[in-house]
């Protein structure tokens, strides 16, 4: 329990809680004390000795200088920022950090928003006395994200503090001592964690600064920011993208106590360069001819009611997007209804969809508790399990390793080791869909097990049976539905008195968990069968590549092969821009205002930036001048998130009053959806063990389609690859680097890859989101 | 002399093989720890509380008071670490412990372990000093095959594992708390207290490190009682202690003496007086991190409260004589640059601030000092006393007593350049 004390800070009493520490008790009340070590996600160390003031534990005592960031607030205690002799001594602390400092600040990538530059005005430090010249280092190559500028280094320990300590990364030390310490690699190479670009705004100065902003730099009060959601995954971080003369320059993360708190993934600081990528669609397209957006809209909605009058509205269906907004996605919902129909999928197929809605379901439903990402740093034991959580929900990773720091145990099943499985307790490596099984088994303790799982079992339900926040994340974006049914049946299972087990899924897109909630909608088949039979002639899509819904090039022509009108609605070039008779081109996510529905169905709003250039319109307005076309708009005032989410009526409320720069929203389940029970998990339809599986691996860098327009994230994709065990490939007499052509059994071939770390009678591919203009550049090679 | 206790089995006049377990035992080797295993753990510990021996690494707190520190009822591991990472300059005290007589220490941690049950020992033993870890490590297996070490210690049911660690060799490394990253792999900076290592140490577990010397007394007190080892000595500090003279005396060495012994009798006596024609200057009493003292201080008896009353520490009691004929610029700059390269690198005021220094001092000796030089080394003396640890301190003991008992000599060079006969300090000119 917190205690309140009454702590003296300058002559004014403060009531404070017990034992926190002065420094951010000062800070959080706008009083300020200069400090550089101090990080509120690190903690103190006291290394800077910046924070210095007079400090007395009561008033009849001498004060003493002392480190605010290292002293606990205790009942009666005196603080003297403004001290004459720690004035001093901070001013002089500051002289001791420029002794080596360069004073490049005219040319300094930092300028204008550097710690440095802020604490030596705060701390009225002016005049050096030194005469010897300063220390010179030579730069390290960190790779494509990450530019290295020792010089200008304090050596504050923050980045190592981040980047080992936090984040637990092993490839950034501290080398040498004295005046001499160097922050780096061993050697010169690209830094290893999937955290790396949080250096550039945990260091005070500009040694660790971000390379593809340097290459368009701008200094960071031109430019033009606003709050945004990250595009790039189901966690929804808030961000804080940066423009300037019409291109997106940067992106950082913007603090929010309820997701991100103070850092993003490198997925998400790097990837939005998809914005001024040169296939961004920056004009119309009608058969082919190039004309201006509105008219294009206009056009469709032309094509549409011909199509309607000729065929019924039941021949024209949409398509949603996990990477659109809710109110967007509800436009399109609005708009096919203005035409007659109700036929909208958001899946890539039904078993996606299915997972997805029953997950999103759970997640709502308030019958368990659903983990954010503070509450996942908490948890005292924690099972991963259906895939890779660094690739797939990077930073819940993060929070993760909080807890692992802790002393949170660790257990993984999935068919792949990740990167976090480095850290875990346990892993086991399964058969994709066998997890659910597994996770089942760990939870009822009565329930035999197999000789393969008998340690990992035996050692998972101990670590469960002496945890009391123990936490279970679960992929609902593989369309594994035994496996969502299997997490929250072992959450409610788990949670028993002195226990409370939370839950969290993860999705297929930052608006997965919201398009699941939509009321009324199809699944996939009901789409593309219709298409089939020809009873579908029309198609709307929204943001969406549905190239990537299918196996290869050819599968995909043929879906489309019936389609006698595909209107796209989009921001990037995609292979279904491509194939679609009517391509209209929106601003890019950035740009866009809207609200997305994380992992968590927390609703934030993202405020749209303007930026001049040849397309402005965002979804939502295109979409809504479309439903206008049709004479329909009382049907986009009359509205509610409600009819198109199934969320309460009073969820509905909140999100028509929520505000860019709020922490969001959690939302509560409407009556539509089945109300979550326990069903039976279904038994897995396991296919014969000598068979092989196919597992499609999923990259931080490399699987998301967004992010894949960012040349460093490009850069850092991996190549297209078959993995196997190398116990399979010996029974197949398979040797590394040659080609294992499976397309018979999994329609999959490519150079081998031997990984220890896959399950058995397994095969990896990775997924690979290649750019539309790469593949057809590509194609062109070939065929050349 | 008086009666060698820690040095029976030693020769401190020319090297030899280190002292055999059968030598060792017939001398009265293990009857301490013989005696601790007949009594309890907390008898062991009242005994060592009772005979008022204090640390001997330098700063000379309680042993048993900082042993009382390690909770009893703790169920998991618990470790004994022997500080044996002697960086300080001028002393070489350990050094001749672990060299000639091995199982005096391993006495003395069987001792305490078995004080605070704790079944896992190391001994952190300066890189320097390799080949004093192999007659080491040669005597732990010679006591592990006489049942002194490893599972049931002499049927006792106490079980006490101990190995030796070879220090990267850095100056913190001596530092506890540095002392315990380095050996769990980590960069030798010192953590920040509380916790104390006594309830979260090595790993995170209740750790004791105690020094050399400080183990070695165990062995005598539990063999011969508190009560003896409190008649030798002072009030306050009991015992012997081990006291050492370096550089401008005769006779530089070693002797066990009893503490409180007067400063000029080390001097005089034991060390021969002046080695070269000019009288003694200055002596920096414990190692190289304790303020200098002057010939009108010489009657200091060297023990913890008398020598800080005079000013200084006592330290390790390893004495650092200086003549007229040396020059206090270039000692003070010996010094600094030592420190200046020790500095772990971890708070500012250290890691710049002693550099710094460095770089002033040199350019005084160089000639090339400037006005307001000395008026920026007295801040900076200030200054370095606001560090993490107590490294920077140490390093503003011997340097702030340099330029305030010798500005005269610093105020020379300011006045006239560099003499041209002026002679380095003792040392590598960097």
């Amino acid at each position: 329990m917190s205690q309140k004390v009454t702590i003296t800070i300058d002559g004014r009493a403060y009531e404070v809680e017990a034992g926190e520490n002065i420094l951010q008790i000062c800070l959080d009340r706008g009083l300020l004390i200069p400090h550089f070590c101090y990080h509120e996600a690190l903690g103190p160390v006291g290394a800077c000795r910046l924070c210095a003031a007079s400090i007395a534990p009561s008033a009849d005592k001498p004060g003493r200088l002392d480190m605010t960031c290292m002293t606990r607030a205790a009942d009666g205690m005196v603080i003297n920022i403004n001290d004459d002799y720690a004035r001093a001594f901070r001013k002089k602390v500051i002289e001791d950090l420029m002794l080596n400092h360069p004073h490049d600040c005219p040319v300094c990538d930092e300028g204008g928003e550097c710690m440095l530059q802020n604490m030596t005005v705060l701390s009225e430090h002016q005049h050096r006395s030194t005469r010897f010249p300063k220390r010179t280092w030579e730069n390290q190559y960190l790779g494509p994200f990450i530019h290295h500028e020792m010089n200008r280094c304090i050596t504050c320990y923050r980045c190592t503090r981040f980047y080992g300590d936090y984040a637990l990364g092993r490839d950034l030390g501290a080398f040498g001592s004295r005046n001499r310490v160097y922050f780096g690699r061993v050697r010169d190479g690209v830094l290893e964690s999937e955290f790396s670009g949080n250096l550039v705004d945990v260091c005070p100065t500009g040694v660790f600064t971000d390379k593809r902003f340097r290459e368009v730099y701008a200094r960071p009060w031109d430019l033009s920011t606003a709050r945004s959601v990250c595009v790039h995954c189901s966690v929804g971080c808030t961000v804080l993208p940066g423009f300037r003369h019409g291109t997106l320059r940067r992106i950082k993360p913007a603090e929010n106590s309820a997701v991100n708190r103070f850092f993003i993934c490198d997925r998400g600081r790097f990837g939005g360069e998809y914005v001024n990528h040169p296939s961004r669609l920056r004009s119309g397209r009608l058969e082919g001819q190039v004309i201006d957006p509105e008219e294009v809209a206009d056009a469709v909605i032309g094509r549409l009611k011909a199509i309607v009058a000729e065929h019924g509205p039941q021949s024209v269906a949409a398509l949603g997007s996990s990477r659109a907004s809710l109110e967007a996605n509800a436009a399109l919902g609005i708009l096919l209804a203005a035409l007659g129909s109700q036929t909208i999928a958001f899946f890539a197929s039904d078993a996606e969809r299915a997972a997805a809605r029953r997950a999103a379901a759970i997640t709502v439903s308030g019958q368990v508790r659903v983990a954010s990402l503070p509450d996942m740093e908490k948890a005292d034991c924690v099972f991963v399990a259906g895939g890779d959580l660094t690739a797939e929900a990077a930073m819940m990773d993060l929070s993760i390793r909080q807890a692992i720091r802790a002393g949170a145990p660790v257990f993984i099943l999935s068919p792949r080791a990740g990167s976090l499985d480095q850290y875990a307790r346990m892993s086991l490596r399964v058969r994709p869909g066998t997890e659910a099984a597994m996770l089942s088994q760990i939870a009822d303790s009565s329930a035999p097990v197999g000789t393969e799982a008998q340690a990992f079992v035996t050692a998972a339900r101990q670590a469960l049976a002496d945890s009391k926040h123990p936490l279970v994340l679960a992929s609902a974006m593989r369309g594994d539905t035994a496996l969502v049914e299997a997490a929250f049946e072992f959450t409610r299972r788990t949670t028993t008195e002195g226990r409370v087990c939370s839950l969290a899924y993860w999705f297929s897109g930052p608006n997965a968990a919201g398009v699941a909630l939509a009321n009324g909608d199809s699944p996939p088949s009901a789409v593309w069968d219709g298409i089939r039979d020809n009873r579908i002639k029309a198609l709307i899509v929204l943001e969406r590549d549905l190239s990537r819904d299918f196996s290869s090039e050819n599968e995909f022509a043929a879906a489309l092969k019936n389609i006698r009108f595909l209107a796209v609605i989009d921001s990037i070039e995609t292979a279904t821009t491509t194939a679609a008779n009517a391509v209209i081109p929106c601003v890019s996510h950035y740009q866009s205002s809207g609200t997305f529905m994380n992992f968590e169905g927390r609703c934030q709003r993202f405020a749209g930036l303007h930026i001049p250039g040849p397309v402005t319109r965002t979804n939502s307005e295109l979409l809504i001048r479309m439903i206008e076309a049709l004479g329909e708009g009382d049907r986009i005032a009359g509205a509610e998130y409600s009819t198109a989410y199934d969320i309460s009526a009073d969820s509905s409320l909140e999100l028509d009053a929520l505000e860019p720069d709020h922490v969001g929203v959690r939302v509560r389940l409407g009556s539509h959806l089945q109300p979550p029970s326990v069903a039976p998990a279904n038994p897995p339809t396991a296919s014969s063990p000598l068979q092989f599986a196919l597992w499609r691996t999923h990259f931080l860098f490399g699987s998301e389609e967004l992010s894949m327009l960012a040349p460093p994230i490009a850069e850092l994709s991996p190549k297209p690859w078959v993995e196997m065990h190398p116990e399979d490939a010996r029974h197949r007499r398979l040797t590394e680097g040659a080609t294992a052509d499976l397309t018979k059994e999994l329609g999959v071939s490519g150079p081998l890859r031997l990984n220890d770390r896959l399950a058995r009678h397994v095969v990896a591919v990775p997924v690979l989101a290649v750019p539309c203009a790469e593949r057809s550049r590509e194609r062109e090679e070939v065929m050349a | 002399m008086s009666e060698r206790i820690l040095l029976k089995n030693i020769d401190t006049t020319r090297p030899g093989p280190p002292c055999s377990y059968d030598r060792y035992v017939k001398g009265g080797g293990y009857e301490g720890a013989r005696a601790a295993l007949r009594m309890t753990p907390l008898e062991v510990q009242q005994v060592v509380k009772d005979s008022g021996l204090r640390g001997r690494g330098g700063a000379g707190f309680p042993t048993g008071l900082k042993w009382s520190f390690v909770p009893m009822d703790f169920k998991g591991q618990k470790y004994l670490i022997c500080n044996c990472d002697e960086m300080e300059p001028g002393t070489f005290k350990d050094r001749a412990l672990i060299y000639n007589d091995p199982h005096q220490l391993i006495e003395g941690m069987i001792i305490a372990a078995y004080a605070m049950q704790m079944t896992k020992g190391f001994i952190f033993i300066r890189y320097e000093y390799r080949k004093g870890a192999e007659s080491v490590n040669h005597a732990i297996a010679i006591a592990e095959k006489n049942g002194w070490l490893g599972r049931n210690i002499q049927g006792s049911g106490f079980d006490f594992h101990l190995e030796t660690h070879l220090s990267a060799g850095r100056y913190i490394c001596g530092e506890e708390t540095a002392l315990i990253n380095s050996l769990e792999g980590r960069r030798a900076n010192p953590r920040s207290k509380p916790p104390f290592p006594q309830t979260k140490g090595f790993l995170g577990q209740p750790t004791i490190v105690n020094n050399v010397e400080t183990l070695c007394c165990l062995p005598h007190i539990l063999a011969r009682g508190a009560s003896w080892f409190k008649s030798i000595g002072t009030e306050g500090s009991s015992g012997t202690k081990i006291v050492g003279a370096s550089g401008r005396v005769r006779r530089p060495g070693l002797w066990e003496l009893p503490m409180g012994v007067p400063m000029r009798t080390v001097l005089e006596e034991y060390a021969g007086g002046p080695a070269r024609e000019h009288g003694f200057k200055a002596v920096i009493p414990g190692g190289l991190s304790t303020p200098m003292m002057t010939p009108d201080q010489f009657d200091t008896p060297l023990d913890f409260d008398s020598v800080a009353k005079a000013g200084s520490r006592l330290g390790t009691a390893c004495l650092i004589v200086f003549d007229e004929g040396d020059c206090m610029v270039n000692v003070t700059e010996n010094i600094i640059r030592f420190y200046a390269r020790e500095s772990c690198g971890f708070c500012t005021p250290c890691r710049e601030g002693i550099p710094y220094i460095h770089d002033i001092v040199k350019a005084i000796r160089d000639g090339a000092g400037c006005e307001g030089d000395l008026p920026t080394l007295d801040e900076m003396a200030k200054h370095i006393m606001h560090t993490f640890c107590a490294f920077a301190p140490g390093a503003q003991g011997p340097f702030l007593s340099a330029i305030t008992k010798f500005r005269h000599e610093f105020e020379n060079y300011l006045r006239a350049g560099a003499p041209a006969a002026a002679t380095p300090a003792a040392g590598r000119q960097s």
